[in-house]
């Protein structure tokens, strides 16, 4: 995502509606990719990122450091898809069946990179949250450290140490997918198996 | 033998290019030097390329920002009109800034004028509160020193001689003063 400058933050708080809606295009591709990794169900993916805008809406005059804005934005992201995901597991409990679905929206063109992304998006997925939240941002998004640590409000110890266990975690279970034959462009565009 | 947490951590940074150089310079002699370690690299390093390249080059969603925009104007139309100007004042601070200078400027007014009338009445209420207290404290006085007259008598036998109906009737008074 790229930085979002003072002067548009500025004509946000100065009420100019052009403003929020080039503050949403320059965030939302950004937003939009963490958030369909981190929920549950990522059809829900609008939902969120409609109530993380409406309280960067609410919220942006509390906003003391513009420089963090773009942290301060996927922090706010990030609680909505823990919530979310709070609220769908409680939904799926309560009627007591799994509707883990995986479905990822599939934007590519052939068949087989639809069904690379969709095994890929799994192995983000089924990582503990607090190891999927740091390696989204850092993998699929591009984030530094610094960011990463303020979005999560951790020490930047925390991300790295978090990073590292996620990434052990991630290339075990990218390695048995390579055995169970879901992931055969890892062998073709890595050079080198991962199994 | 095995890779633990912290090579495993050494090499996640190292991946990410933010060790100082010698580390860096350590960590890279370690790859070189350590098969399981440059396996665990480089399956590192492949995961990384192939997810940036199918998650992290999407192509951008055209229409998400007149979709937010839109659901959330939406959203401010199902409010009530209390949370639509306080969502407004959000939206639109300036306006809202002068709204609330003209609704204090207003309020200064309507107080200053009312200011010398009320003044008045709150003075005025406030000795006719002040009569009537008196009023009643002397009707009282006097009502009580009627009473203990009338005690006194209904008290005293008709034969007692009056020195005797003296003193009851200054026990009596001195009584009723107390209280």
């Amino acid at each position: 995502m790229r930085e979002i400058p003072s002067t548009l933050l500025l004509g946000c708080l100065g009420g100019d509606e052009s403003c929020w809606q080039e503050l949403i295009r320059l965030t939302g591709g950004h937003l939009q990719r963490i958030a369909r990794v981190n929920l549950r169900d990522p059809s829900l993916t609008d939902d969120v990122l409609q109530e993380t805008y409406f309280k960067v809406f609410r919220n942006l005059h509390r906003l003391r450091d513009r420089e963090k804005a773009r942290s301060w934005i996927v922090q706010i992201l990030v609680n909505e898809c823990r919530m979310m995901n709070r609220k769908t597991k409680r939904e799926d409990q309560s009627q007591g069946e799994e509707s883990l679905s995986y479905v990822f929206a599939a934007t590519g063109n052939s068949r087989g990179r639809a069904e690379t992304r969709e095994v890929l998006v799994r192995l983000l997925y089924e990582l503990p949250e607090i190891y999927r939240e740091v390696l989204v941002m850092r993998e699929v998004e591009g984030m530094d450290y610094l960011e990463i640590a303020r979005a999560l409000r951790v020490p930047i110890g925390t991300v790295r140490s978090r990073l590292a266990r996620a990434r052990a975690m991630w290339v075990a279970a990218a390695g048995e997918a390579v055995e169970e034959g879901q992931l055969l462009d890892l062998c073709l565009e890595g050079g080198d198996s991962v199994a | 033998m095995l890779l633990n947490d912290y090579l495993k951590r050494q090499i996640s940074e190292y991946a990410d290019d933010v060790l100082d150089l010698e580390s860096t310079r350590q960590v890279s002699d370690f790859i070189e030097s350590n098969p399981e370690a440059e396996a665990y690299f480089r399956r590192l390093q492949a995961l990384r390329r192939l997810t940036f390249s199918h998650l992290g080059r999407e192509e951008e969603d055209s229409t998400l920002e007149i979709r937010m925009m839109n659901a959330l104007r939406l959203r401010s139309y199902d409010r009530t009109w209390w949370e639509r100007f306080f969502e407004r004042r959000i939206l639109s601070p300036r306006a809202a800034l002068a709204t609330a200078f003209a609704v204090f400027l207003l309020v200064m007014f309507l107080f200053a004028w009312a200011e010398t009338p009320v003044s008045h009445f709150l003075t005025a209420t406030r000795a006719e509160v002040e009569q009537l207290r008196e009023e009643t404290t002397t009707s009282l006085s006097e009502r009580g020193g009627e009473l203990t007259e009338s005690l006194i008598e209904l008290i005293t036998p008709p034969s007692d001689e009056n020195g005797t109906k003296d003193q009851v009737g200054c026990i009596l008074r001195e009584r009723t003063n107390a209280v």
